[in-house]
């Protein structure tokens, strides 16, 4: 083997070893999230004794463990996971830093949807009224895209500009039905608009788990085309035998029904599908087949990271993931690229 | 034109037509771009498509790699119709050099070039993909660049690079954008060399087509000139035989000497006063 094959594997390993770190430090955190709470009981030791079943637990400890820290532990992860894969696949296939999974109006979509549900107690499925609103919603944005994706020659502009169309027109529904909203519906909208992962249940948990594991390895088979299409734009991209149309379409489907699922229980959270996906360009390069898993590691990390402080910083007041976030997570990010000025994009 | 090997990836190299265009037009809603295009290039040829701004080398280059979809005619690469294969079979077989790339997330240099494997790969790389890449490195003299990252890279250097990938993607044809915009002299003449290197080293079994509107770089690196004007070929041949005084008036309007000492060495062309319109 020559120098330079030598020199690529020994980036490739390199690469390698910094998830798999990474991973470890999700895991550990995730298992000092499991020991973080309110009650005063239930430190670390005492949580992992009684989930090995070293150590029998009163009822209430039992609830506490099973019932809320671990669906939250758990939906930390895959919300992580879901968002910040959206978010690299879609800056991505269009070619653009600016895009999270918020801009191609799926949130938005199931904004109306909650709004729908919360005032005008209109739901498609009323047993779960908000989520099941806010899904069917989100999958009409879905379809909305579907649809453009399969006319002739539609550029990547075009769906964030469709996009932003969609934002704004749901934006202004949502506006106007709060005129009709009374106080206690106009509190409960603002609640689910901030996001927040105390709202799935263990077994809500296991079922968005479920589906987003199975859209994972769906993923990882565009890693090469969006190599392609994101280092040379849609004629480099033919040249390599992608078809940028088509790809772009199917990526996009594919972002918006990660982002769809997790929105839809736990409400807008936007920040984790911009930020992760760029820190893990500064980590590992931009190539897709490292930086999808490194994003969605770093994704569950900086999800983890930001719930276990919105529950600890002001405890027993609990401020939602979705605005310690942007709180702790804003100012970290602007460090990373003002770090590594111009380096990022 | 001797027809060696070409490669495992080629089975059907003794194939002595590479690119074959009938009757290919193309338009942008009423303006006609090209119209009754027709030309047969064979294996070993290097062919430069010859015009001035406007008159559809671009778009002719774009319709040989679906890139655009002519309204009328037929392609053919290696015999077979481009409108029957996927993107991916004919990714193996053509590769396109875009004249500049836009690029929203640069990689290292060294995959890049790994992307040239992609049409030969389904998702892992082999040891061999990753040692076409390190030696297509050495031949393009990039081995210092290996680890660079992309977008910092010169204008020379960039070029180079996209021209090593088409190369690690082992293709039978090379289709190339105006390869020598936006470079100075030196670095013009380095990648037309790393060019031309392409069909020699491969032993007449490659062809490279390439849009140009420099006369005098088509008249040094090409065997053979298409001259393209209004979308219509005007001219078809050997560089003396196509670049001649009249056809240079017509197409681009000026005046022009055309020195060459003998009929071996490279043709020099002086471009003189722009000449009045409507001769």
């Amino acid at each position: 083997m020559d120098e330079i094959t030598k020199e690529h594997q020994e980036k490739a390993s390199r690469q390698l070893v910094m998830v798999v770190s990474l991973c470890m430090v999700t895991l550990l955190f995730a298992v000092f999230s499991m020991g973080t709470g309110s009650s005063e009981t239930l430190d670390v030791k005492t949580t992992m004794k009684i989930m090995f079943g070293i150590q029998t637990p009163s009822e209430l400890q039992s609830d506490i463990i099973w019932g809320l820290r671990l669906p939250r532990v758990l939906m930390a992860i895959i919300a992580g996971t879901a968002l910040a894969t959206a978010g690299a696949l879609m800056q991505g296939c269009l070619g653009n830093p600016l895009v999270s999974p918020l801009t191609l109006g799926v949130a938005s979509g199931a904004a109306l949807g909650a709004a729908i549900a919360i005032i005008l107690g209109f739901s498609v499925y009323p047993d779960v009224a908000i989520v099941a609103n806010a899904f069917a919603f989100s999958l009409l944005v879905v379809a909305i895209i579907i649809q453009l994706g399969s006319m002739r020659s539609v550029s990547a502009e075009s769906y964030i500009l469709v996009g932003i169309a969609i934002t704004f027109i749901s934006g202004a529904i949502v506006s106007t039905l709060t005129y009709f909203a009374t106080d206690a519906q106009l509190s409960q909208l603002t609640h689910w608009s901030f996001g927040s992962l105390s709202r799935p249940t263990l077994e809500d948990t296991i079922w968005i788990g479920a589906i987003v594991l199975c859209l994972m390895p769906t993923v990882l088979i565009f890693a090469w085309d969006l190599n392609a299409m994101s280092l040379g734009g849609d004629d480099f991209a033919i040249s390599t035998g992608v078809d940028p149309q088509r790809t772009r379409r199917n990526i996009l489907i594919l972002s918006a029904l990660l982002t769809s699922v997790v929105i839809s229980f736990t409400g807008l959270i936007g920040f984790v599908g911009l930020a992760a996906p760029h820190m893990s360009r500064l980590i590992i390069g931009n190539d897709y087949r490292k930086l999808i898993p490194c994003s969605a590691v770093s994704g569950s990390l900086l999800m983890l990271f930001a719930d276990t402080a919105g529950r600890t910083l002001f405890a027993p007041v609990v401020i939602p993931v979705g605005i310690m976030l942007s709180i702790i997570g804003g100012p970290v990010f602007m460090y990373l690229l003002m770090r590594h000025r111009g380096g990022v994009m | 034109m001797n027809n060696s090997n070409s490669g495992k990836e080629h089975p059907g190299s003794s194939d002595h037509e590479l690119v074959r265009v009938r009757d290919l037009g193309f338009c942008w809603g009423e303006k006609t771009v090209l119209d009754e295009i027709s030309f047969t290039i064979i294996s070993g040829q290097i062919v430069a498509i010859l015009g001035k701004n406007g008159a559809g080398k671009t778009t002719l280059i774009k319709c040989l790699n679906r890139v655009q979809i002519p309204q009328n005619g037929k392609v053919e690469i290696c015999s077979k119709d481009i409108s029957r294969q996927s993107l991916i079979e004919l990714s193996k077989s053509v590769s396109y050099v875009p004249q500049s790339v836009r690029t929203s997330f640069p990689m290292d240099v060294f995959d890049v070039l790994l992307l040239g494997r992609r049409p030969h790969i389904s998702w892992m790389t082999s040891p061999r993909d990753l040692e076409a890449v390190s030696e297509t490195l050495r031949k393009f003299g990039l081995e210092d660049l290996a680890f660079r990252r992309f977008d910092r890279l010169s204008g020379g250097e960039r070029q180079r690079v996209i021209i090593a990938k088409a190369v690690v993607q082992n293709p039978r044809v090379y289709l190339l954008d105006e390869p020598t915009s936006d470079l100075d002299l030196q670095h013009q003449l380095l990648v037309m060399e790393a060019v031309t290197d392409i069909v020699r080293n491969s032993g007449g079994s490659k062809s490279v087509v390439f849009a140009i509107h420099d006369i005098n770089i088509a008249a040094r690196f090409s065997d053979r000139v298409i001259l393209l004007h209004e979308g219509r070929i005007l001219a078809d041949g050997t560089p003396s035989e196509v670049i001649t005084r009249s056809n240079i008036a017509t197409v681009f309007g000026v005046d022009s000497e055309i020195a060459q000492s003998s009929s071996n060495s490279p043709m020099n062309i002086i471009i003189g006063e722009r000449v009045k319109q409507g001769e």
